[in-house]
């Protein structure tokens, strides 16, 4: 490749990269849901006996980490969003965790009680996720 | 009888390699996030893989040819090498997430982190190729990667509505998320249309020693390998729009579709669906490795041969020794499987022109296809699908990485 297409494609990219922009508050939102799902989803999952604990406690964690990473980027995003957002973000954050540990423990009725409070959290959260349509 | 053995054989190839990393996450992917929609996207991409893969072997029957063979010979050696860069390049991309996807699929069964598994999962690939013959890697592959019809068995169990299904295979625009939309349409179609099958097709096909008298199985193994293959890419979908999408679910990270078949296998979809990854991209890594040997070796003009004992052809074996090491490489440092197979398929879609037109070139040339040229119908489709691809990859790929 010649200096010149060398240099052309590196602009190109430099360009997109300078072009890339933030995510919208909806897009985060949706983030939120996401994660909120999964960790729903995967301890349903866990007390149906479908899936491993490892991999349960790991994809509960993971989706705890990347639901607190949301809500940090939502207060970068959108600084006036609700207060029952965030209340909703970080209860379902922390069933999450406590689920992972619960697992490991191999506590099905304190999940199941953990499970609700995920539940509950998670309306808010698609509440507010349909709000921004 | 031995054709058809290989008829059977052909038919398992197709079917059983048929889903590997790409299909599985750009399947669930556009299932999760836009349900039936884009359904016509995989039923495009197969159609003109299928017809892809027919003329790759209908080249080598006719003219006892590789396609690098025809065309080192047709447009020389300097237009060769630029077209294997392209083919090389995005092959060598998809290969890491290939070897990603078993590894991933290793850390969802034993919980074992994805990075330690990759050089153990290289080594064996690498033996795989190194002791085995061609029929042998093939068809051992495929046979494993027939766990795969549990993606079908699962989209049956949830009892999809089949007129929206229908309804799918018509092309629609969503009302939001479109630079997405079209992200996920782009590569679907590189998950399909994947170059390096039409290098290991023809090949293989020269390696078994086809003939003029091979061309209508050539033809039934492409049609309904492939249209198979595709349904079972279709069940993919089908079974993240019924499972994932109700929980809200997007995949950023590989760990969430591994939920995809908990619901409608409760008991062992978990295990299936991880069964199905390693050995879908078992079967794709072997194929690539091999394809990228063959390009290489092939258009250099070096010995090559997968039935060959490793010392007759050493250049060879040594080519797809270092592609397997290199692959390897940059899973080892943590990179995440799933954004290079994002980047890797939408890259292929972009980069179709150049390895595909030139082969119409050759699939219209009398010197080579004699009078097994192509008609307009397979030259209509496969321009059609990949002006459509690369429109697509122009327009999306920039909108999707400003959009972030």
């Amino acid at each position: 490749m010649k200096v010149g297409h060398a240099a052309a494609l590196v602009s190109v990219l430099v360009f997109f990269a300078g072009c890339t922009k933030p995510p919208s508050e909806k897009d985060v939102v949706d983030s939120m849901v996401s994660w909120i799902g999964t960790g729903d989803m995967a301890t349903q999952a866990w007390l149906n006996h479908t899936t491993f604990d490892k991999y349960t406690r790991e994809i509960l964690e993971l989706s705890s980490k990347r639901l607190g990473d949301q809500s940090d980027q939502l207060k970068e995003v959108a600084p006036a969003h609700s207060a029952s957002l965030d209340s909703a973000a970080t209860s379902a954050k922390r069933a999450m965790t406590s689920i992972a540990r619960l697992v490991a423990a191999n506590d099905a009725p304190d999940v199941r009680a953990q499970l609700d409070s995920l539940r509950s959290a998670k309306k808010i959260v698609l509440a507010a996720s349909d709000s921004l349509e | 009888m031995k054709k058809i053995l290989q008829l059977a054989l052909g038919l398992l190839t197709g079917i059983g390699g048929f889903l590997e990393i790409g299909s599985i996450t750009t399947a669930a992917q556009a299932g999760a996030s836009f349900g039936f929609q884009l359904i016509w996207a995989i039923a495009l991409g197969t159609i003109c893989l299928g017809f892809l893969v027919e003329m790759s072997g209908r080249l080598s029957a006719v003219s006892k040819q590789t396609v690098v063979d025809a065309l080192r010979s047709r447009f020389g050696f300097r237009f060769y090498i630029v077209v294997l860069a392209i083919v090389a390049a995005v092959s060598f991309l998809v290969l890491i997430a290939e070897l990603g996807g078993i590894a991933l699929s290793l850390q969802m069964l034993t919980g074992v982190g994805f990075p330690w598994w990759v050089v153990p999962v290289a080594f064996f690939i690498w033996v795989m190729l190194w002791k085995l013959k061609l029929d042998l890697v093939e068809n051992g592959a495929s046979a494993l990667g027939l766990v795969t019809i549990c993606f079908v068995v699962a989209a049956f169990r949830l009892h999809p509505h089949w007129g929206s299904v229908a309804h799918s295979f018509v092309p629609s625009l969503p009302t939001d998320n479109r630079a997405k939309y079209g992200f996920l349409a782009v590569s679907i179609l590189g998950a399909s249309i994947t170059p390096y099958l039409m290098f290991f097709y023809s090949s293989g096909a020269v390696e078994d020693e086809w003939d003029e008298s091979y061309i209508p199985i050539n033809r039934f193994i492409a049609g309904s390998g492939m249209s198979v293959g595709g349904l079972f890419s279709i069940a993919v979908l089908i079974a993240a729009a019924l499972t994932l999408r109700p929980a809200g679910i997007n995949i950023e990270k590989f760990e969430q579709s591994a939920l995809l078949l908990t619901g409608a296998l409760p008991r062992w979809g978990f295990v299936l669906f991880a069964l199905s990854l390693a050995f879908g991209c078992l079967g794709a890594a072997l194929e690539i490795s091999l394809a990228l040997s063959y390009m290489f070796a092939q258009g250099l003009g070096w010995n090559w041969s997968e039935n060959e004992p490793a010392q007759r052809d050493a250049r060879f074996s040594l080519l797809y020794t270092i592609m397997i090491a290199l692959a390897a490489i940059p899973l080892l440092f943590g990179v995440d499987p799933i954004q290079v197979t994002m980047i890797s398929m939408a890259l292929t879609a972009a980069s179709l022109p150049f390895s595909i037109v030139p082969f119409l070139f050759l699939m219209n040339d009398k010197e080579f296809c004699g009078e097994h040229r192509n008609g307009w119908v397979s030259n209509s489709v496969v321009v059609i699908v990949i002006v459509i691809a690369f429109v697509l990859s122009v327009i999306a790929i920039p909108l999707q990485v400003m959009g972030g």
